[in-house]
C-alpha cells in the first residue's frame, strides 16, 4: 500500500505542477511506482508538463462518474517503462462534479497499486483545495522566497496542521533567484524555515531551464547541467528516506586584492 | 426555633432565613412576621422602613424572589432593598472563575488563524501575520508576535498588554484599535506595557509604573 502526497502552496504560480512533475519522474527513475493525480479541474496542465496531453482519453471526472474504472483512465508515461502513470484533470466539467468521497475513493484505489500517489492540488484553498487535502497522507507546500507566497504558505500548513496527517507537511522552496540571494536582497531561506516551522525538504532555485523543458514536455530533473534538476533529484531521493545535506549555496562574496588588503572582517 | 431571624442595623432591617429551614415555612413565618409589626398606613411618607433579606447558604429562584418582592410591594411603607446570598450559582462561579483564569499558550498561530480566550493568556509561542489572538482579559506576550494582539474583548478597558511588541500589525484593547507602524514601533518595546489612558486611546508605559 503507497501513500499519497499532495503538492500545495496556497498561491498560484510557485511551481506546484512543476514540483509534481520533477518529484514524480524521479521517484518513478528510481524504480518507484508513481501515479500522478491532476485535481485542478477545469485549469489542468500537468499533463502538458510531462508532454502527455495527447495521449488522454479518460479524465478523474469520468472515473468520478463511473463512466470508465481508474486503470482504463490512467495514462503511461513511456519514458519510465511501467513506472510513472498520469491521471488527467478534465478540461470541460466543472470542477463540484468532485467530492472529497469521489477523489477518496479513487485516490485509494490508487494506493494499492502504486508507491507514491502524487496529487496536484489547485491554488487557492476552496473546494478543489480542500478536496485534494483532504484525502493526502502527507502535504508537499511549495513555496516562493517572496511575502506573498511566504504568507498564503503559512494559512496553508496551518489548515494542513488542522486535519492532522500522518505525515508532516514538508517545506520546498521554490524559484529561488541566485542573484538575489546574492545580494541579499531576497528573503532568507533560514528565515523562511523558521517562520513556517515545518522540516524543509528542499531548495531549488530559478532557472530558465525548469520552463525550457516544460514547454519541451520533459523535466528539469534529468538534465544533469541544471541545478534545478540536481534539487529535484535531491528532493525527490530525501522523500525516500536518503539524507542529503541540503545545499544552501553559502555563497561567499568574491572578494578583490583591495578588499583582501582593506577588506571588513 | 424560629426559622427568621429579624435584626436591626443602620442601614435598616435585615431578615435573615435559616438557610438549613424549610423554605415555604419560612416564608410564611416572614409574612406573619411583617404581618405582626401591624405596619399601619401612615401619612408621613418618608417613614419608610428598609429591609434586606439574607438567606445564607441558600440561593433563591427566581420565582421565589420574585413572590417575596410581590409581598413586599403589598406594603408601601416597606421597602425591600435586596435579597442576598451568600453563594453563587454552580454557573456563575464557573463564569467568575473563566474570567479569572490565566491561560497559557504556546506554538505557531498561523495566518488565518484567531485563538480565543476567556480571561488573561501568557502568549509564549509565534503569532504570525494575518492571525489574530484575542483574549478577554491582559495579554501577556513573551514570543515573536507579527498579527493582532487583542486585550479585553470586547469592553474590558482596564486590560492590559505586555511584551515586545513592536512587530505587531495592531494592538487592541477593549474597543480601541492601534496601528503599529515603523513611526510609532519604537515605542512599543520590552519592558513596557500598553493601556488604555483616561483620554480612551492606547497609551504605553514602563513595566514598574503598572498598577493592577
Amino acid at each position: 500500500m503507497g501513500i499519497s502526497i499532495v503538492v500545495t502552496s496556497g498561491k498560484g504560480g510557485v511551481g506546484k505542477t512543476t514540483t509534481t512533475a520533477n518529484v514524480s519522474t524521479v521517484l518513478a527513475s528510481l524504480g518507484k511506482k508513481v501515479c500522478m493525480v491532476d485535481l485542478d479541474i477545469g485549469l489542468r496542465n500537468l499533463d502538458a508538463v510531462m508532454g502527455l496531453t495527447n495521449r488522454i482519453v479518460y479524465n478523474i471526472v469520468d472515473v468520478a462518474q463511473h463512466r470508465v474504472v481508474v486503470s482504463q483512465a490512467l495514462v503511461r508515461d513511456p519514458h519510465f517503462e511501467d513506472n510513472l502513470y498520469l491521471l488527467a484533470a478534465s478540461q470541460f466539467a466543472d470542477k463540484y462534479v468532485l467530492d472529497k468521497a469521489s477523489v477518496g475513493n479513487i485516490v485509494n484505489e490508487l494506493k494499492q497499486r502504486f508507491d507514491f500517489v502524487m496529487i496536484d492540488c489547485p491554488a487557492g484553498i476552496e473546494y478543489g483545495f480542500q478536496n485534494a487535502v483532504s484525502i493526502a497522507d502527507g502535504a508537499l507546500v511549495v513555496t516562493n522566497p517572496e511575502v506573498a507566497s511566504v504568507s498564503d504558505a503559512d494559512r496553508v500548513v496551518g489548515i494542513l496542521e488542522n486535519m492532522n496527517m500522518p505525515i508532516t507537511p514538508h517545506l520546498i522552496i521554490n524559484r529561488i533567484r541566485k542573484n538575489m540571494i546574492n545580494d541579499g536582497t531576497s528573503m532568507k531561506i533560514d528565515d523562511i524555515v523558521n517562520h513556517l516551522g515545518i522540516p524543509l525538504l528542499g531548495i531549488v532555485i530559478d532557472e530558465d531551464k525548469v520552463i525550457a523543458a516544460s514547454n519541451s514536455g520533459r523535466t528539469v530533473a534529468f538534465d544533469s547541467y541544471s541545478d534545478a534538476g540536481k534539487s529535484y533529484q535531491n528532493i525527490a531521493r530525501r522523500m525516500l528516506g536518503e539524507s542529503i545535506p541540503l545545499d544552501l549555496f553559502n555563497h561567499t562574496k568574491k572578494v578583490g586584492f583591495w578588499g583582501k588588503v582593506f577588506g571588513r572582517k | 426555633m424560629s426559622d427568621i431571624i429579624l435584626k436591626g442595623d443602620k442601614n435598616g432591617f435585615s431578615v435573615i432565613i435559616d438557610a438549613k429551614a424549610n423554605y415555604d415555612s419560612a416564608f410564611k413565618e416572614l409574612k406573619e412576621l411583617i404581618m405582626r409589626q401591624n405596619v399601619k398606613s401612615t401619612t408621613e411618607d418618608d417613614d419608610v422602613i428598609k429591609f434586606t433579606i439574607k438567606t445564607g447558604n441558600r440561593l433563591l429562584n427566581d420565582d421565589q424572589k420574585n413572590s417575596i418582592r410581590d409581598f413586599f410591594d403589598k406594603f408601601p411603607q416597606l421597602e425591600l432593598k435586596d435579597i442576598q446570598a451568600d453563594v453563587e450559582s454552580k454557573q456563575k462561579v464557573a463564569e467568575i472563575l473563566k474570567e479569572n483564569k490565566t491561560n497559557v499558550e504556546s506554538g505557531i498561530v498561523r495566518s488565518g488563524q484567531k485563538l480565543d480566550y476567556e480571561g488573561d493568556l501568557i502568549f509564549l509561542g509565534n503569532l504570525h501575520r494575518d492571525a489574530q489572538i484575542c483574549a478577554t482579559g491582559s495579554v501577556y506576550v513573551l514570543g515573536q508576535v507579527n498579527g493582532i494582539v487583542q486585550a479585553g474583548y470586547p469592553d474590558k478597558t482596564d486590560a492590559v498588554v505586555f511584551g515586545n511588541l513592536k512587530d505587531v500589525d495592531q494592538l487592541r484593547i477593549a474597543d480601541v484599535i492601534e496601528i503599529v507602524t515603523d513611526d510609532n514601533k519604537d515605542d512599543f518595546q520590552a519592558g513596557k506595557y500598553a493601556y488604555i489612558d483616561d483620554l480612551h486611546s492606547i497609551s504605553v508605559d514602563d513595566l514598574q509604573n503598572y498598577k493592577r
